[in-house]
């Protein structure tokens, strides 16, 4: 068996990309996502139950081997302004996107430690980076993947484990509604490059990252189409 | 420096360093400000708020004060541990529990802050400078996700009047004289007319270190 990697929300939109992009560079690819992937090995979870994603990730290693990489991709998004954002609506946005990633690197990171070697990339936001507007909760979350990523890139060091965020901005996929502002013209119009990012330039980013190895700890890599500059 | 022409005239001061408390209720006092604290009393303080429900707080703050021109408030740390010993179920309700609490009285502020005008947020960490600690993920990843808040609430409610931004101090919090006297006047500026054209920024304090990048 050749390289292997885990991918969380592989079923559809960016990660379904993500598989894609690094099928054809030879990984086998394990798939988390609640619904079925189009994977070597797709493995339907919940992302938010700790348990149930340590247990994939143990199904992983039975069927597929040694793993390399972990790609986190799983997440939601919601617009809505700061004083509409209920506790329920609070609590899943942490749940999915900063739990989903941390429950995957908790189940991911001691394999990869016990081998001395692995990479790990986790998927944030630009508007983690630079906020946004009406999406409070979303960009809390992707805030705190960036903090999260960059400070256990830290902890890892010097293990053979290397930790990397791709912080993408507003990209064509299903997780934008058909009538986004960030579709409208008007948005795009704002951008250097005229057009939402590709999710095939976003795995771009991803396979970059699993490329480049430990020379890249802590970094942030942002297609963004010059929406942050 | 605020003056009696400044727009904040009330504050509520929600911080769980005691020290950074007293600081900064010290400064806004002197600069003219009625401060309301949320727990405990603290000098200068012209009223304490029980740290209940959120809405109540300020719903207090109103009833007794005026009108909420300045919110100021932070999030309490998560524990810190290594991340490789770390059960995720309990580091995630760290995470979320630390940063909750900031957005409940966010939100519960924010109808309050659009109808005085004029007014400001300014939420109090460490910024992007807590990814340089040992053993913390979770809380670089709580200030991390205040960072991003700050960001897109100053996006949202700059159009309203309502001014958003933070100030991150160093690990070391107020141990040197020098920082407190930073802290106070960071407050004093973003709070205060002066600071009007600052939104979405981070104002970081001490000599860099450990809060780059």
């Amino acid at each position: 068996m050749g390289r292997v990697a885990i991918v969380t929300g592989a079923a559809s939109g960016l990660g379904a990309s993500v598989c894609q992009a690094l099928h054809r560079d030879g990984w086998t690819i394990a798939g988390l996502d609640l619904r079925p992937s189009n994977t070597d090995l797709s493995l339907q979870v919940d992302v938010t139950d700790a348990v149930a994603v340590a247990a994939a990730v143990q199904r992983a290693t039975v069927h597929l081997g040694q793993i390399n990489a972990l790609v986190t991709v799983a997440g939601i998004y919601e617009e809505l302004p700061v004083e509409s954002i209920t506790d329920e609506q609070w609590n899943r946005m942490l749940a999915v996107n900063i739990g989903g990633t941390v429950n995957a690197c908790a189940a991911v990171v001691p394999l990869l430690l016990a081998q001395n070697a692995g990479t790990i990339v986790t998927i944030s936001s630009d508007l983690g980076v630079g906020g946004s507007q009406g999406d409070a909760h979303y960009a809390a979350t992707k805030g705190a993947i960036v903090g999260f990523s960059r400070s256990l890139g830290v902890e890892l060091m010097g293990s053979g484990v290397t930790v990397n965020t791709v912080a993408p901005g507003a990209a064509d996929t299903p997780m934008l509604a058909a009538d986004s502002p960030w579709r409208a013209e008007s948005f795009l119009g704002t951008l250097p490059v005229g057009r939402l990012v590709r999710p095939e330039e976003i795995a771009g980013a991803v396979l970059f990252l699993l490329e480049v190895g430990p020379a890249l700890v802590g970094q942030i890599i942002s297609p963004n189409a010059g929406a942050t500059i | 420096m605020t003056s009696n022409s400044s727009p904040v005239r009330i504050a509520l001061v929600a911080l769980q360093d005691p020290a950074q408390r007293t600081v900064v209720v010290a400064r806004l006092t002197a600069d003219g400000v009625r401060v309301a604290v949320l727990g405990q009393p603290v000098d200068g303080a012209v009223l304490a708020v029980d740290p209940g429900e959120a809405m109540a707080s300020v719903q207090r703050v109103e009833d007794e004060l005026g009108a909420l021109s300045l919110l100021i408030c932070d999030a309490a740390p998560p524990a810190s541990a290594r991340f490789v010993d770390t059960d995720p179920v309990d580091w995630f309700a760290g995470v979320q529990r630390s940063m909750f609490a900031p957005f409940a009285l966010i939100r519960a502020a924010v109808p309050a802050l659009r109808r005085a005008g004029d007014s400001r947020i300014l939420l109090i960490g460490s910024g992007w400078g807590a990814t340089q600690l040992k053993d913390s993920t979770a809380l670089a990843a709580v200030q991390g996700g205040l960072v991003a808040l700050m960001k897109t609430l100053a996006r949202d409610l700059g159009p309203d009047g309502i001014i958003v931004n933070e100030i991150a101090l160093p690990a070391q919090s107020l141990e040197q004289p020098a920082l407190a006297s930073a802290l106070a006047a960071a407050v004093s500026y973003l709070a205060g007319p002066n600071g009007a054209a600052m939104a979405g920024q981070i104002l970081t304090l001490g000599r860099g270190g450990e809060l780059r990048p």
